[in-house]
Formats: structure tokens, C-alpha cells, sequence
């Protein structure tokens, strides 16, 4: 099994003594070297988990491990992108990066950050208060991306782009990471944004993880069948819905699935859909995002 | 303090390296630099006016002596312009040295709202602290860096403004019909010695205290003036226990004759028994003054007071108590930092 990048063991976050748990008993792993999808409806706790792998956060119970060690520790093999894109405002673009510079002693990779901006067509002697919301996203990531980290965190980062910026940023953000073999993990709530770039995908949903794993094994392991109405079992059904007495279901097949029924393979987001909808569908996790009681005591 | 300086990173690839100050505290001057300008821009000019101004009234002074006139001398018609216009002219000089003294009060509060609002709070407010964190330098040294370029400037410049401050009234020309406020006043005695500069480094360590608690910047701001203020009243109110009192005594004959730089704290008569009965003189009974006496047993009178000399022990003392609830804002800080954000 490969090392992993986030490993998480019953998480749990609430912002206030006895308030809303934002997260809720989340164990889960993201291994090393993919491009994360963490997806999820607003509110869902992406932003909060993101934070206390970022360690912005402290946790309130459970741990969580990010690189091996604590999340504040691997703060100098970590970049994080908060959600509002934060820039100090009176700086130029320029100042910016210098300061990227000054904060990470020996990691920085100032020919990175500055071909990121330069690509951006960015003077470097603008202020950032005076940039849109595409050219902040663009020097945040220029900032990310010349600490050289080994796992990017990125909250929510293509929300106020437009297709063109969001397309340029996303291949620039992908070469990037795939030079350096770089794990990702980008939240969102619009799934097509992320759905040809992300090989692992994490489902949050009211404080919890329902889906994990690598996209191709989630996929595969449901399938969407349609035929005449009548017991699933032993079929594990995610979501099920009758037109007259005609059924179509989401399941996930324990064994083949009998002939008459009709067969689909779900697209990703046929499958986020049907677990959003059904609250009471049982957590998958595959065994790459299970995270393993062994290594947590090892580590 | 020397981690903060030491950071000169060994990557070949970057921007040249440009001599001064290195790595977080490097960035934390770039954006406050325009305030820590103005800041210590204004005490330069305060230290500038008032040596200016010293030696304009010490040569004033000179030229009304050389008319030979004085202002109580006998009445001579041809000294009462001079008089009036030397009189003028220390009447102005005595109001620019007592406000100087206020703005120096006034001093940890303007700094300790800036460290509050502008420099921690803001941060925390519009979420900058999530760029600022997430750097390999961390929150502490983040912390540390918003702490160290204001008390730099107030250990540089407070002194110099003090001392300034001191020598510019401990010198008023003698023959000033104003002479300048008695050091036990309380504006006066936060002006002199090493107080303003402990004080000012109060004002920064728990400027940065409130800041993170509050989190937002004008209510930080504002939070910030207030408890430096109660620090103040609180101070003002104990500061004559900050040392341990003179007594003069004098048998009931008379009164003890009292210093000219005396801080009077309490008085009162002293009985047979040699205890100090406080606050009782027997004078508002008029007529019944000698049986007032014979009931109480008194035998003398006492006054509590704290000469000139006290002057020192008690600023040392002061001070060092200030100096202790800096180092304790500085601990809550970090401790407050480490806790609520990992």
C-alpha cells in the first residue's frame, strides 16, 4: 500500500462546545500521488476538512495525519488555497511572490511562480487589490505552486472563474502536479469541473464521508438497472425509483446481476446524485481509501 | 529572535538577495511599513520639537535676564512688557511640555489599538491569516514577526522622547512663573523614567492579545483602548503602595515641615500609645480642639509621604510590574494562537 497523503481517523470538528458538529467520526485516506476530487453540497464540511489538513484548524476529536505527520507540522510539504482566495491587498504582485519567497526558506521556486503569473500575461508590478477574481485564483495558485509542495489543498479554487481561465488554470495546475508527482485535493460542489482531471474522488455529505476511493472503482462497483418492480436483493440498493411499474435503481451488485434486467454503467455524477438523494445509503470506501488502524499506530 | 533573522535560504533560484531584514519579518515591515513610518516619524518630531523648543526657552529666558527685570522684583513700568511677554512665552512652553506629557500617556493605547485592529485583527477578519498560516514559517514565528518591528521602535525612540521629556522640564528656567508639574502627578510620572517605554511594550503585547481574541479590527481597536486605561486607573490607584512611605513627625506644637518635592499621602495624629490615628487633626472642632487632643491621647502629628528620592524605587517598581504583564500578554498570545488554531 502506498504512503498516504491525508489519513484521517474519526474525525470530528465542532466551531463552538456543544454546537453542530461540522464533521462527524470521518475515517478515510487519500493516498500519495492523485488528484482528489472532494466533492459535496455547500456546507457539507469540504472547506473544514481542508482547513485541518491545511492546519488552520485544530481537530476536536479523532486525528488526522497529513504527509505522516501533524497536520500543522507538514505545514512547510503543504500549500493550501483558501476558499476567498486571501492576498494581501496593498502588495504588488511581485511583493507577493517575494514574500512566498521569504516565508518558505529553501522550498521556494520562484521561476515556477513567476512563469505562472507571466503565463497569466500579469505585470508583476500590479497591486493585488486591483486584480479580478481570475487573476487572484491565478497568483494564489502561483503562490501555492512555488512553495513545491508535496500535497496542494485547493478550497473551491475554479468558483469565479470564467470556462477559458478555469480550463488554463486547471491544465496548469495538472502539469504541475504531475511534474512533481504532486497530490491534489480539490473540493467543489460542480462535479463537472473536476470529473476528467480527478482519479480518487471523497464524498462529503452532512459532516460525513459517504463515497471514497479511485473513480474507476467506484464506478464500477455500482450499476444502474432498470425492469420490472420488484426485490433487489441480495443487491445493495443505493437509490431506487418506480415509473408505473417500471423500476430504475442504483445498485451496487453483490454477485452478477440477473439477465433480465436492463444495465448501465452510471456516469460519476448519476452516482453522486443517488447518494445525495438517499442520506441512508450505506459509506463505501474502496480498500485505497480505507483507512488502515495499522498504520495509524505506526506512524 | 535570532531564528526570525537567520533565514537565508540556501535555494539558489531565486531573486537576489537584497540586503536588511529577512523572512517573515521582512513581509510584516513591507505591510505595516507605511504605519511604522508615520509612528516613528511622529516621535522623531516630538523629540525634535521638544529640544527645539527647550533650547528657545532657555534663550528667552537668558534675554529677560540681561534686561535685568524680574517678575517680582519692585514694580517698574518700563519691566512690564518684557514681563508680560517672558511670562507669555513660558506659559507656552510649560502647555507644549504638558501635552507632550499626555500624548506620551496617550502613547501605549494609539499603539496597542494599531497592533490590535490593523496589525492581528485584520488578518483574522478578512481571512489573510489563512495565506499567512499556511506558509512553512507558521503562526508562530507570524506572531512573533507582528510583535518584534513596533517594539524595536519603541525601544529606539521612547527612551530618546523620554529623556527629552525629562531634561526639557527638569530644566525649566528658574525664574519660569510656571514651574513644571510635581513628578508624583499622575501624567507626569507615566511621562519620565523607564514607564513610557514599559508601557508602550504593554501596549504592543496586549495589543496582540486582543487582537487574536476579538478577531475583529475596530471593536479590537477599541477593547485595546480600554483595557490599557484600566491599566492606567489601576495603577494610579496603587502607585503610592508601590513603595513603602517616609513618616515625619512633630510634636503637637506644630505642624512637620514639609519637602518641597514631598508626595503627601496621608496625615493624621499620633497618640500616647505611638499609634498613627489617619485623618484626625481636631481642627474642625474649634474651640474644643485641646479636649479633641486629650481624648484621642494625641502627642504629635504625622505625615505620611513619599520624598523625591522615591521618585526611582517607585518608576523601577512600576515599571517591573508592567514589564511582567507584557511578558504575561506575550505567553497568552502564543498560548491562544496554539490552541485555537492548532
Amino acid at each position: 500500500m502506498s504512503a498516504a497523503a491525508i489519513e484521517a481517523t474519526g474525525l470530528g470538528k465542532r466551531y463552538r462546545k456543544k454546537g453542530r458538529w461540522a464533521l462527524r467520526d470521518c475515517s478515510f485516506r487519500v493516498p500519495a500521488g492523485r488528484v482528489c476530487a472532494l466533492v459535496g453540497p455547500n456546507g457539507a464540511g469540504k472547506s473544514t476538512l481542508l482547513a485541518q489538513a491545511a492546519g488552520l484548524l485544530p481537530v476536536s476529536e479523532g486525528s488526522m495525519r497529513v504527509l505522516g505527520e501533524r497536520p500543522g507540522d507538514a505545514r512547510d510539504r503543504v500549500a493550501y488555497v483558501a476558499q476567498d482566495k486571501p492576498l494581501y491587498g496593498q502588495l504588488t504582485i511581485g511583493e507577493t511572490l517575494r514574500m512566498g519567497h521569504e516565508l518558505n526558506p529553501g522550498r521556494w521556486d520562484a521561476e515556477t511562480a513567476e512563469r505562472i503569473v507571466a503565463e497569466g500575461r500579469l505585470d508583476p508590478a500590479v497591486r493585488v487589490r486591483t486584480l479580478s477574481g481570475g487573476q487572484r485564483t491565478r497568483v494564489a495558485l502561483a503562490l501555492a505552486l512555488g512553495k513545491r509542495p508535496e500535497l496542494m489543498l485547493l478550497d473551491e479554487p475554479m468558483a469565479d472563474l470564467d470556462p477559458l481561465a478555469r480550463h488554463q488554470l486547471m491544465g496548469t495546475l495538472m502539469a504541475e502536479a504531475a511534474t512533481h508527482d504532486t497530490t491534489v485535493v480539490i473540493s467543489s460542489h460542480i462535479l463537472t469541473e473536476l470529473e476528467d482531471t480527478c482519479d480518487f474522488l471523497l464524498l462529503v455529505d452532512g459532516g460525513h464521508i459517504r463515497l471514497g476511493g479511485e473513480t474507476e472503482d467506484l464506478l464500477t462497483a455500482h450499476t444502474l438497472v432498470t425492469g420490472h418492480v420488484r426485490d433487489l436483493a441480495p443487491h445493495t440498493v443505493v437509490e431506487s425509483r418506480t415509473t408505473g411499474r417500471q423500476l430504475t435503481a442504483l445498485i451496487r451488485p453483490e454477485g452478477p446481476v440477473d439477465d433480465d434486467w436492463g444495465t448501465l454503467h452510471p456516469s460519476l455524477e448519476d452516482l453522486l446524485l443517488a447518494h445525495l438523494r438517499s442520506p441512508d445509503a450505506p459509506v463505501l470506501l474502496t480498500p485505497s481509501a480505507e483507512q488502515s488502524g495499522r498504520t495509524a499506530v505506526t506512524a | 529572535m535570532s531564528t526570525l533573522l537567520e533565514e537565508r535560504p540556501p535555494a539558489p533560484k531565486t531573486t537576489a538577495a537584497r540586503p536588511g531584514l529577512r523572512g517573515p519579518l521582512r513581509v510584516s515591515v513591507r505591510q505595516h511599513r507605511v504605519a511604522l513610518l508615520i509612528g516613528a516619524g511622529a516621535l522623531l518630531a516630538g523629540v525634535l520639537v521638544l529640544v527645539a523648543l527647550r533650547i528657545w526657552a532657555g534663550s528667552v529666558a537668558d534675554d529677560f535676564a540681561a534686561t535685568g527685570c524680574t517678575l517680582s522684583g519692585p514694580d517698574r513700568r518700563e519691566c512690564f512688557p518684557t514681563s508680560r511677554a517672558f511670562s507669555d512665552d513660558m506659559l507656552f512652553f510649560d502647555q507644549v511640555v504638558t501635552y507632550g506629557s499626555y500624548a506620551l500617556q496617550f502613547l501605549p493605547a494609539v499603539i496597542g489599538a494599531f497592533v490590535a485592529g490593523p496589525m492581528v485583527a485584520r488578518e483574522l477578519e478578512s481571512g489573510t491569516y489563512k495565506l499567512a498560516w499556511t506558509q512553512s514559517v507558521g503562526p508562530a514565528r507570524w506572531l512573533a514577526s507582528k510583535l518584534l518591528p513596533p517594539a524595536a521602535a519603541v525601544l529606539l525612540l521612547v527612551p530618546v522622547l523620554t529623556a527629552v521629556r525629562a531634561w526639557a522640564t527638569s530644566s525649566v528656567p528658574d525664574s519660569s512663573p510656571y514651574p513644571p508639574t510635581p513628578w508624583y502627578e499622575p501624567t507626569t510620572f507615566v511621562s519620565l523614567g523607564t514607564a513610557p517605554a514599559a508601557y508602550a511594550l504593554l501596549g504592543i503585547a496586549a495589543g496582540a492579545l486582543v487582537g487574536l481574541l476579538v478577531a475583529r479590527t475596530v471593536p479590537a481597536m477599541s477593547v485595546a483602548v480600554l483595557a490599557l486605561g484600566g491599566v492606567f486607573l489601576a495603577m494610579n490607584q496603587v502607585r503610592d503602595r508601590l513603595w513603602p512611605t517616609a513618616t515625619a513627625t512633630e510634636s503637637l506644637g506644630g505642624y512637620p515641615s514639609i519637602g518641597g518635592s514631598w508626595w503627601w499621602v496621608d496625615d493624621g495624629l499620633v497618640t500616647t500609645d505611638g499609634d498613627h490615628v489617619s485623618g484626625m487633626d481636631c481642627v474642625d472642632a474649634l474651640q474644643e480642639e485641646p479636649r479633641c487632643l486629650a481624648d484621642l491621647g494625641a502627642m504629635g502629628r504625622y505625615v505620611d509621604h513619599h520624598p523625591g528620592s522615591h521618585f526611582w524605587p517607585i518608576q523601577l517598581v512600576e515599571t517591573g510590574i508592567v514589564l511582567a504583564l507584557t511578558a504575561a500578554c506575550v505567553l497568552a498570545a502564543f498560548t491562544v494562537l496554539r490552541r485555537r488554531h492548532g
